[in-house]
């Protein structure tokens, strides 16, 4: 077995910063050796470790969707001291990657389904991930009806605006795009995320739910969930929690039994409420 | 497994094989009884309960570099693995508490989908020599959580002292290398018989903590009951415990630089610190030490259970005697017994 703690190589291709505030970007890149590029298979829905050697990691959330070809893209928000480290970075830079971690989406429980993919602020990147998956050519058949529902607190805080706009222009795939409050010329909807859940109103038939954003989005939008007919074993989570080792050994991240890196970092709502609420 | 003879004048005999080609640790007496290299029988202390320090820090270090940085280096070499230094060792007069311990903490370090290489390689390199109890320390409660002076777990050598002869149990392949060489006579069945019968008459004379092995469920549907508040009132949450205890195995990960060089290392820690889960966003689901308290004793008597179906607690007392604030696990137990006892009404 090969040493978990040692992170591949990757260079930075590009980086494109998504929000008028500058603290999400998006880096996108490229494994240094081929075979570690082969050997990197993950699934929406799982994460990595991005290894700043000298500085740290931070376990981000694949925002790429295995469809999308070789390149690995992390949408990274600036938070500490690490992560602003990645923001200082510039594309040539070289950036350690240890993965893929976690358990990811159960694309095998999801096939067949309607897919409803709800997301608020930067949570949404494994989700656009999922959803890019979802659409992509030779993956679509495998899902039923495909319904996104993203919110930002304001326009310039939107990811993947370009993307999201295509998507809009498809009909295989419904999507919804909101914003807490309008601003400049924003012409689209206006409204929280729970709120706009309610008004989209997806059927829970044959459904399944998949839910990232901050705890006050999550709150809301869960009953929303249940009045329309979703069971908790209907709705998916992802969540986050401080890591280190990212293989669950070094005990900071767990929640009751469970690691959130390792048994995680999707929950059903069914089976977060076997845990201790103390996340 | 056989069952041999070892006339204690034999033991240095042992020893200096031993250390043609390994390091041998055991006991040894300085101002607190601790494992030292030794060279011969006569540096072994023989009148101990147990070591001040357990052993995990030989496997899995306070302080160890994981990775090396050479930011000079061409890209694919600026990162490399930091060499482990594995030299044979043998450990010899380890408490089967401490040897139960190693165990625990294998089904962390070397699990199924991943293996630590740095615990891993130490841990292959090394014999273990266990030396069931005489006679219990007053802190000590292995009995009350799966374990006890004759328990086996472990062990490549398990040794009981009869006065001028050890009986050794060859458990394991590695047990049999360290005896080559030696023709030892097979016990007795009435030296074996006296001998079992001993160590047993230790563990009948231990106080027993009822229910701690069934804890595991009900203290989940006890997570928020008030007593959690009233044992952790005294708790300073110093972790003194946590670096004492032979399963804790908690660590942090750091980068640290120095021109152009640099590593990363992991160290201890320990889920008592008030830092532990602090996301960088500046939420933390453990601000109080109530709760941390309660996440300390639940992972080794509820969590751990669940995912391995053992407790991850020895009971060598080792956290009794080093709380400065007089916190004591066995009646902490005997309070959440009550607790579970109580919900399940």
């Amino acid at each position: 077995m090969s040493n978990p703690y040692l992170p591949l190589q990757t260079r930075i291709e590009a980086i494109r910063t998504e929000t008028d505030d500058r603290t999400l970007k998006t880096f996108f890149l490229r494994f240094l050796r081929s075979e570690d590029a082969e050997q990197f298979r993950y699934r929406p829905g799982q994460f990595a470790e991005v290894s700043l050697v000298g500085r740290g990691e931070s376990p981000i959330g694949m925002a790429s969707s295995p469809t999308d070809g070789d390149a690995l893209a992390f949408t990274i928000n600036r938070a500490g001291i690490v992560t602003t480290a990645i923001h200082n970075l510039r594309a040539g830079d070289l950036l350690g990657i240890r993965g893929p971690l976690g358990n990811g989406f159960p694309i095998e429980r999801l096939e067949s389904r309607n897919l409803v993919i709800i997301g608020g602020g930067f949570a949404f990147t494994t989700l656009r991930s999922l959803a890019a998956y979802a659409i992509a050519l030779e993956n679509r058949p495998r899902f039923g009806r495909l319904t996104v529902i993203y919110g930002a607190r304001r326009p310039g805080l939107l990811l993947y605006k370009e993307e999201l706009h295509a998507w809009q222009a498809r009909d295989d795939i419904e999507v919804a795009v909101t914003v807490d409050a309008a601003e400049g010329e924003w012409s689209g909807r206006v409204g929280f995320v729970p709120a706009v859940t309610k008004e989209v109103a997806p059927s829970a038939e044959n459904a399944i739910a998949l839910v990232c954003g901050p705890p006050v989005m999550l709150k809301y939008t869960l009953p929303v969930l249940a009045d329309l007919g979703f069971a908790p074993e209907q709705i998916l989570l992802s969540l986050e929690m401080r890591m280190k080792c990212g293989i669950g050994i070094c005990g900071r991240c767990n929640i009751g039994p469970k690691y959130v890196c390792k048994d995680g970092p999707v929950f059903s709502l069914a089976e977060l409420k076997e845990l201790p609420s103390e996340y | 497994m056989r069952r041999v003879i070892l006339a204690k004048q034999k033991l240095n005999d042992l020893i200096r094989q031993w250390v043609v080609e390994r390091t041998v640790l055991a006991p040894v007496k300085q101002t607190t009884v601790d494992f030292e290299p030794v060279s011969a029988a006569n540096e072994i202390c023989s009148d101990y309960r147990n070591t001040r320090l357990p052993l995990k820090r030989l496997f899995f270090q306070p302080s160890e570099a994981l990775l090396r940085f050479d930011f000079k280096a061409a890209p694919e070499q600026r990162v490399t693995e930091a060499p482990v230094e594995a030299r044979p060792t043998v450990v010899f007069g380890i408490r089967p508490c401490d040897a139960r311990s190693l165990v625990l903490l294998d089904r962390v370090f070397l699990g199924q989908d991943y293996r630590d290489p740095y615990y891993a390689s130490r841990r292959d390199a090394t014999a273990i020599v266990v030396l069931g109890c005489s006679r219990a320390a007053p802190t000590c409660f292995c009995t009350s959580v799966g374990g006890g002076p004759a328990d086996r777990a472990g062990a490549d050598l398990f040794l009981l002292d009869r006065g001028d002869i050890f009986v050794v149990d060859v458990i394991t392949e590695r047990g049999e290398a360290l005896m080559a060489g030696l023709a030892l006579p097979e016990a007795d069945a009435e030296t074996l018989d006296r001998a079992d019968r001993a160590v047993a008459d230790v563990a009948a004379a231990m106080t027993v903590i009822a229910g701690v092995e069934q804890l595991g469920p009900a203290l989940k549907a006890a997570f928020d009951d008030p007593r959690w508040q009233e044992i952790s009132e005294r708790c300073l949450a110093c972790a003194a415990c946590s670096f004492l205890c032979p399963t804790c195995h908690c660590f942090d990960v750091q980068d640290e630089v120095l021109d152009q060089k640099g590593r990363r290392i992991r160290n201890w820690d320990s889920c008592m610190f008030a830092t532990f889960t602090l996301h960088a966003s500046g939420h933390n689901p453990r601000t109080e030490t109530m709760q941390r308290v309660r996440q300390r004793v639940m992972h080794k008597f509820s969590y751990y259970p669940e995912n391995f179906g053992v407790i991850a607690c020895v009971g060598c007392g080792r956290c009794i005697r080093a709380c400065p604030a007089g916190n004591d696990m066995r009646q902490w137990l005997r309070t959440l017994a009550e607790a579970c006892g109580k919900e399940s009404r």
